[in-house]
Parts: structure tokens; C-alpha cells; sequence
């Protein structure tokens, strides 16, 4: 038992010092989990001690009523001195109160708690020094071991009033400033430690207390009043009836206020099955009243947990500084939903982002390689002709000059066919006429592609059902995407065979091929242009009959932005092969040397 | 191809080299499709592919420049070595002479490359192991002495395909994380994009090469 008394005031201390660091509004999970294990040793080391002692504290039972009616009958008499009762109460009973005001509070009123309790043992003023006296007294019975029984005993004292405090909690939480919220999470794991400590090792002398506790609990949770309660407590009705009225009131403002969270709930629940199970221990010794007030203890404790369950429900479900487990899996649910229908609206949008498509058909790619050659060309071309006065380059950079000219392209309008029918055919002409072995098989496909959608739209718009505005407007992107892709690819293999120094004599000469790629360049232009129309075309017809007028017209709009952006690219490309053209010219030139 | 194609946070560049028929397009095609092309035409210049693939939890996009094999492009597909951040360097092993030939082609991917390039041997048709012609052991030397990642790969069953490629990024980030390749710095091959959402390499790198885009 001298084990047991120490270990609870090692938990003791350790609470203590808990409250002193702490300052955040509640026990962390590793504190809470410490106690926990506190917990356990405690109820493991006092199960020895209460299977010891089990038998004197019986005997003493008796002593120990009479101490208790005595200390009744006492308090009576000093019932004039209500207010200085109500105020030790307060300083030991209630220990919310102290706890709220801080730590040093708590220490030394627990110091004066103690000491107060070793002079008064017998003499007891207040319930709560009956109990602590008494209390004292049956364990000094048991133990002869003064100092931690009395320590324990200010523990159990704590741990009875703490029933209390349980729902009256909140009441000091919120009349007290910010920084009880520290003191309050840390007194919520020292009181587990402490109920638990002070259950366990003192559970032996519970027979007269625990009347005390049921009370308290009672009182606190509602629970109806067991019949055979000690006759002690019915002198003390006075007494009682303002603590429970003052409970009743704090326990409605502890469902206002927010207070210390759902570690308390699941903090009571354990400290109580392990109390529980101690007490059932102790109950094993055979005593009638001590069984019966141990069973009473469980079945109140066991009561009154659901209530303390929907409790932290409801406490759990106020916080916002803690959120619980399933608070935070479903927003991350939330979450995880909403980043997936981003990313399917983002991909929706790239779906018709003529940007996005041009890059996935590796147009920009074929830019980027078609520059390269275009940049060394030209800085080929530069070390040829750039420097000096030579007299014997002016022949070549005369040609160079009507390369140049041929580049310089004529009205795309003027060169449109009447049908882009012929579409395949000219551009075949025209990449036959550069004499290199480039077949123009993509740029057909799209092309065919993208007229036979146009001509199925065109068939089905009376009996199968229509493509909607959005779709069109997404069919052209492609159709315009690819097909400017495929004509930069057209220029950039056209480019990579005219640098293959493989052309002879009998090519055309390079002003001739240079003459064929601007045609060519015109031909996609006007095929861009016309596809373009031809889906704008279709987007008018329903727009004028569309509810959505303006999403339709801006699809059109968006149709001739990005066929002008394409002509731009398909330009762009046709003038970088310039400085390759030029250096054929020039290798043409070594070569006939 | 991939969802969310926008999301990454760099583009790598890579360039495919070594001799005609060792198999370039059909192992870029395996990374790219996961499937073997048994039909594939001659490259003319240069072909692209593209995937978008995951190391250290950062998206990558890797734009692949498969170069032609023929000789009479070796000046053309020279031009596209520069800027390149990963080489992956292909030979045949059962064609001895497409081995042979590496030491040129290293020649090239050394001179037109930057030296943060990192480089991957792979020597490919390794389901062909009845005509194999050069042995593991050659090749493995060859790369260790050259400082060269090695790999036999198959572009038919797919073998090792994938590591090639995702071990050339793996190195690639990895001398961005340890600053051996200055991201600021001209055609590392390794372009920076910022803008990806979950990205926490905004602080890592802050000036990073951001590259504009032309759409």
C-alpha cells in the first residue's frame, strides 16, 4: 500500500508539472496516452495493495461511519460559518476554481488542503473534509501510513469534486481569461491521473466516501437517487441541494460553452471502466455495504457515461482548433473530389484549347526543330555571303535576294480555290515540284478527316441528332490544331530533305522550289480559312436558333481567332525555311563548282 | 495519352541516337504507347514523342527528339543534340557494328551536349538472345569506363524499356536537387514550369528557367 501511495504521488507531481508547462488549450495525444499508461500502472500497483487491505478496511467501516456522522453532526453545529465552509469548498472541494486561476493556486491550495486536512482529521468542517478526514483516517487505519493517504485522499477529494466539475467545468472556462484554457487541459489529465490514482489506492476506504460520490455524480448527471444511501447524506441535504442546484447550472452552461474537448469524454469513460474494474476488485472482500456502494459507484459511473458520450459528441462537434478524425478523411474526401473534377474541367478545356492541342500534335515541337534548322541555316548563309566585298558572291547573293523575294508571300485570299477539293492534289504538286521525297500523307488525312465530319454534319442535321454547339466548336479546334501541326511538320521534314545536299542538277533551282513552297503555304492557308467558315458556317445556322446566342457567337469568334493563329504559324514556319533554302542555293552553288 | 497534361512541373528533353535499325522509334514508341511497332518506317530527320511521367513526386514531361539513324541525316540530327538534358544512346546487340559505332556517337552526344547531359547505353533487342553478338559484360565495361548508365532494353516485350528512360530522369532531377545542373543556366534540356499547382519546388527554385509558351 506505502507502493501504491507513492506511485500516486509520483502521478501526482507529474500532473502538477504537466500544468505547469502546458499551455495550450489541451492535452496533446502523447500526454494523453502517458496518463493513460499512468493509468494502468496505478491500477496494477493498487490491485495488490486493495486485495491487502480489503479485509482492515472493512473492519474499520464502522469507525469510520461514526467518523463521518460525527463530522456531520460538526458541521451542523458550525452551520453559522456557511460562507468560511463555502469558501473552503471552493478552495478544496470545487477544484475548478483553482484550476482555472492557475497553477500555483492549485499547488498550494492543494499544500493547504493537505495540511488543513492532517490538523482537522476528525473535525472535519465541510462535506468534502468529511470525506477527506475520514478518508484519512480509515487509511491511517489501514495503513499507519499518514502523509500519502493524505495525499491520496485530496486526490480522491479532487476526484469526487471533479464528477462535479465534469459538467460544471465550462463555467470557470468561460469566465476564465485565455490562459485557463492551459490550465484547465492539463487539470483534465491530472484528474484522470488523479481519479484514478486516488480510486484505485484509496478504493479500499471508498465505503464511506464513495456515498459522497454518488452524490456528486448523481447530482451531476441526473441520475436518480439510490435509496440506501448512507443516512449522512440526508442530514446533509442542505448542503447538497445547493451543490446540486449549482451543478444543475453549470451543467447547462457546460453545454453553451465550449470546454475541454473530447479527450475529457474519452478520458471519463476510461478512467471510469478502469475504476470499475478496480472497484470490483475491492467489492470481492465480501462487505455488504462496501459491495453495494462499489456496485452503486459502477452502475453510476456506467450511467452516467452515455450522457458523457453524447457529450463529447456534441463537444467534439463544436471544436474547430481540433477536428476529429472523421472531420478531416471527409474534407479530404471534399477535396480529393473537387481536385478531380478540376482537373476533368481543366482537361475539358484543353480539349478545345487549340494551344494545348497544337502542342499534344507536336506542332510546337516541329517549330522549335524546324527553327534550329532555320537558325544554322541562317548563320551558314551569313558566313558565306555576310562578310567582305567579294565580287565573286554577287551572282549568288543576287539569287539569294529572289529567294527571298519568293518568300515573300502574295494575298493568301487571291490564291483560294473555288473547292478545296483539289486541296490534296495541289499540295501533292507542289511538294513534287520541291523535288525532295516528303509525301504529304498526314496533312491529306486531316484534311479528308475534316471534310468528311463536315460533310456527315451536313447529312445527319435532319434526322440523327445534331452535335451540339460545343462540339462543333471542339471538332474545329482539332481539325484546325492538327492541321496547322501537320503543315509545320510539312515544313520541317521539307527542310530537313533540302539540307541533305542530295538535290541535283536536274531540280528545279532553288528560286523555282522556293516559288512552290510559298504556293504550298497559300494552299494551307486557304484550306485553314476554309474549314474555318465552313465550321463557323455551321455554328451561325445554330446559333440564330440557339437560346445561348452569345456562347455560340463566341465559339465563332474563338473558330476565326484560332484560324488566323494558325495561318500565322503555318507563315511563320514557310518563312523560317528561308535561310535553308538559301543554303541549298549555296550548296547548289559549291556543288556546280 | 496521360490526364492532366498540364500538370507538371518540368519538361526534360531528351534525344534518341545510335545507327539505322537499332530500334530508336520502336523503343521511344514502347515508352510512349506500350506498344512494340513491328512495321516502323525509316525516321526522316527527326520524330517527337512525349510522356508525362512522375519522379520524387514531382510530374515530369519528357519531350522525346527521335533522331534519325540514317547517315545521310547525321548533319541534320546533329543540330538537335544541343539542349538536350537526358541522351539516350541505342545500339543492337546482335549487330556488332551498331556497337562499334558507339564511340562516334558518344563523340557527338559529348560535343553537342551540354555536360550535365546524362547519357543512358542501352543496348536493345535483348529478346534476341540466340543472335546476341555483343555480350553483356563488353557493353557494361564500355559504359562504366564512359561514365554512361547501361541497360540491355527490348522494345518488342518491353523489357527494361521503362527503367532506361525513368532512370535517365531520376539522374536528371537529381542533379537539379543537388545544383550540378544550374536550371538558369543556357539549353540544360530542363525547362521549369512554376505554375504547376502542388508544386513545393516554387522555393527550391525560385528564378527557375521558366520558358514561355507560345499559345
Amino acid at each position: 500500500m506505502a507502493d501504491t501511495g507513492n506511485d500516486s504521488d509520483i502521478s501526482f507531481e507529474s500532473a502538477d508539472e504537466g500544468e505547469d508547462v502546458i499551455q495550450e488549450p489541451k492535452p496533446s495525444q502523447e500526454e494523453v496516452s502517458d496518463n493513460v499508461k499512468k493509468k494502468e500502472e496505478d491500477v496494477s500497483g493498487s490491485k495488490d495493495g486493495e486485495t491487502l487491505s480489503g479485509d482492515p478496511a472493512s473492519e474499520n467501516k464502522d469507525a469510520g461511519l461514526e467518523d463521518v456522522e460525527l463530522g456531520m453532526s460538526d458541521r451542523k453545529e458550525t452551520n453559522t460559518k456557511d460562507s468560511e465552509i463555502h469558501k473552503d469548498e471552493e478552495q478544496q472541494g470545487i477544484c475548478s476554481d483553482e484550476r482555472t486561476e492557475g497553477n500555483s493556486v492549485t499547488d498550494s491550495s492543494g499544500k493547504e488542503g493537505a495540511e488543513s486536512l492532517v490538523q482537522e482529521v476528525g473535525t472535519s468542517e465541510t462535506t468534502a473534509k468529511d470525506e477527506n478526514s475520514k478518508n484519512a483516517k480509515l487509511e491511517e487505519n489501514l495503513e499507519g501510513f499518514a502523509e500519502s493517504p493524505t495525499n491520496q485522499s485530496i486526490d480522491r477529494a479532487s476526484a469526487s469534486s471533479v464528477l462535479v466539475d465534469d459538467e460544471s467545468s465550462s463555467k470557470e472556462t468561460s469566465s476564465a481569461g485565455g490562459g485557463s484554457w492551459g490550465s484547465w487541459g492539463s487539470s483534465w489529465s491530472g484528474w484522470g491521473t488523479s481519479l484514478l490514482s486516488s480510486a484505485s489506492a484509496t478504493v479500499s476506504a471508498v465505503s464511506g466516501s464513495v456515498g459522497k460520490v454518488i452524490e456528486n455524480v448523481e447530482s451531476t448527471l441526473g441520475v436518480p437517487k439510490p435509496e440506501d444511501l448512507p443516512c449522512d447524506q440526508g442530514e446533509s441535504s442542505d448542503q447538497k441541494q445547493d451543490g446540486q442546484s449549482e451543478a444543475t447550472d453549470s451543467q447547462e452552461e457546460g453545454h453553451q460553452a465550449s470546454s475541454p474537448g473530447a479527450a475529457v469524454g474519452s478520458f471519463f469513460s476510461y478512467s471510469a471502466s478502469a475504476l470499475t474494474s478496480a472497484v470490483g476488485k475491492t467489492v470481492t472482500g465480501g462487505l455488504d455495504a462496501l459491495e453495494s456502494l462499489g456496485k452503486k459507484t459502477m452502475d453510476v459511473l456506467q450511467d452516467g457515461d452515455p450522457g458523457l458520450r453524447r457529450k463529447r459528441a456534441y463537444l467534439r462537434g463544436n471544436r474547430r482548433d481540433q477536428p476529429n478524425l472523421s472531420q478531416l478523411l471527409r474534407e479530404a474526401k471534399e477535396e480529393a473530389e473537387e481536385r478531380s473534377r478540376l482537373e476533368v474541367e481543366e482537361e475539358e478545356r484543353h480539349k478545345c484549347h487549340f494551344g494545348w492541342l497544337f502542342e499534344q500534335n507536336q506542332g510546337l515541337a516541329h517549330l522549335e526543330a524546324l527553327e534550329i534548322l532555320s537558325n544554322e541555316s541562317e548563320t551558314k548563309v551569313e558566313a558565306t555571303v555576310g562578310g567582305g566585298e567579294d565580287t565573286s558572291l554577287e551572282p549568288l547573293k543576287t539569287e539569294l535576294m529572289e529567294i527571298k523575294d519568293a518568300f515573300e508571300l502574295e494575298d493568301v485570299e487571291s490564291e483560294e480555290n473555288d473547292e478545296s477539293g483539289d486541296f490534296v492534289n495541289t499540295i501533292t504538286e507542289h511538294l513534287f515540284s520541291l523535288s525532295i521525297a516528303a509525301t504529304p500523307n498526314k496533312l491529306k488525312k486531316v484534311q479528308t478527316d475534316a471534310h468528311s465530319w463536315l460533310a456527315n454534319l451536313e447529312e445527319e442535321s435532319e434526322e440523327k441528332e445534331k452535335p451540339t454547339a460545343k462540339e462543333i466548336h471542339q471538332k474545329a479546334m482539332e481539325v484546325l490544331a492538327d492541321l496547322t501541326a501537320r503543315s509545320i511538320e510539312q515544313f520541317h521534314k521539307t527542310g530537313e530533305l533540302l539540307l541533305l545536299k542530295q538535290i541535283t542538277e536536274e531540280n528545279k533551282s532553288p528560286i523555282q522550289q522556293a516559288t512552290s513552297l510559298s504556293k504550298l503555304t497559300s494552299v494551307l492557308c486557304a484550306e485553314v480559312s476554309f474549314v474555318a467558315s465552313k465550321f463557323s458556317e455551321k455554328l451561325s445556322r445554330i446559333a440564330a436558333s440557339s437560346p445561348d446566342a452569345e456562347t455560340v457567337n463566341g465559339y465563332i469568334t474563338n473558330i476565326f481567332l484560332e484560324a488566323s493563329n494558325s495561318t500565322s504559324y503555318i507563315q511563320d514556319a514557310f518563312q523560317l525555311l528561308l535561310p535553308v533554302m538559301q543554303v541549298v542555293a549555296i550548296d547548289k552553288r559549291d556543288t556546280s563548282q | 495519352m496521360t490526364s492532366g497534361p498540364y500538370n507538371y512541373s518540368y519538361i526534360f528533353k531528351y534525344i534518341i541516337i545510335g545507327d539505322m535499325g537499332v530500334g530508336k522509334s520502336c523503343l521511344l514508341h514502347q515508352f510512349t504507347e506500350k506498344k512494340f511497332m513491328a512495321d516502323c518506317p525509316h525516321t526522316i530527320g527527326v520524330e517527337f514523342g512525349t510522356r508525362i511521367i512522375e519522379v520524387s513526386g514531382q510530374k515530369i514531361k519528357l519531350q522525346i527528339w527521335d533522331t534519325a539513324g540514317q547517315e545521310r541525316f547525321r548533319a541534320v540530327t546533329r543540330s538537335y543534340y544541343r539542349g538536350a538534358a537526358g541522351a539516350l544512346m541505342v545500339y543492337d546487340i546482335t549487330r556488332r557494328s551498331t556497337y562499334n559505332h558507339l564511340s562516334s556517337w558518344l563523340t557527338d552526344a559529348r560535343n553537342l551536349t551540354n555536360p550535365n547531359t546524362v547519357i543512358f547505353l542501352i543496348g536493345n533487342k535483348s529478346d534476341l538472345e540466340a543472335q546476341r553478338d555483343v555480350t553483356y559484360e563488353e557493353a557494361k565495361q564500355f559504359a562504366e569506363e564512359n561514365g554512361l548508365l547501361f541497360l540491355e532494353a527490348s522494345a518488342k516485350t518491353g523489357e527494361h524499356v521503362e527503367e532506361a528512360f525513368l532512370d535517365t530522369a531520376r539522374k536528371i532531377y537529381q542533379n537539379i536537387l543537388d545544383g550540378s545542373l544550374d536550371l538558369n543556366a543556357a539549353e540544360t534540356g530542363v525547362q521549369h514550369k512554376p505554375s504547376a499547382p502542388d508544386s513545393n519546388q516554387a522555393n527550391l527554385e525560385p528564378g527557375g528557367g521558366k520558358d514561355s509558351c507560345s499559345c
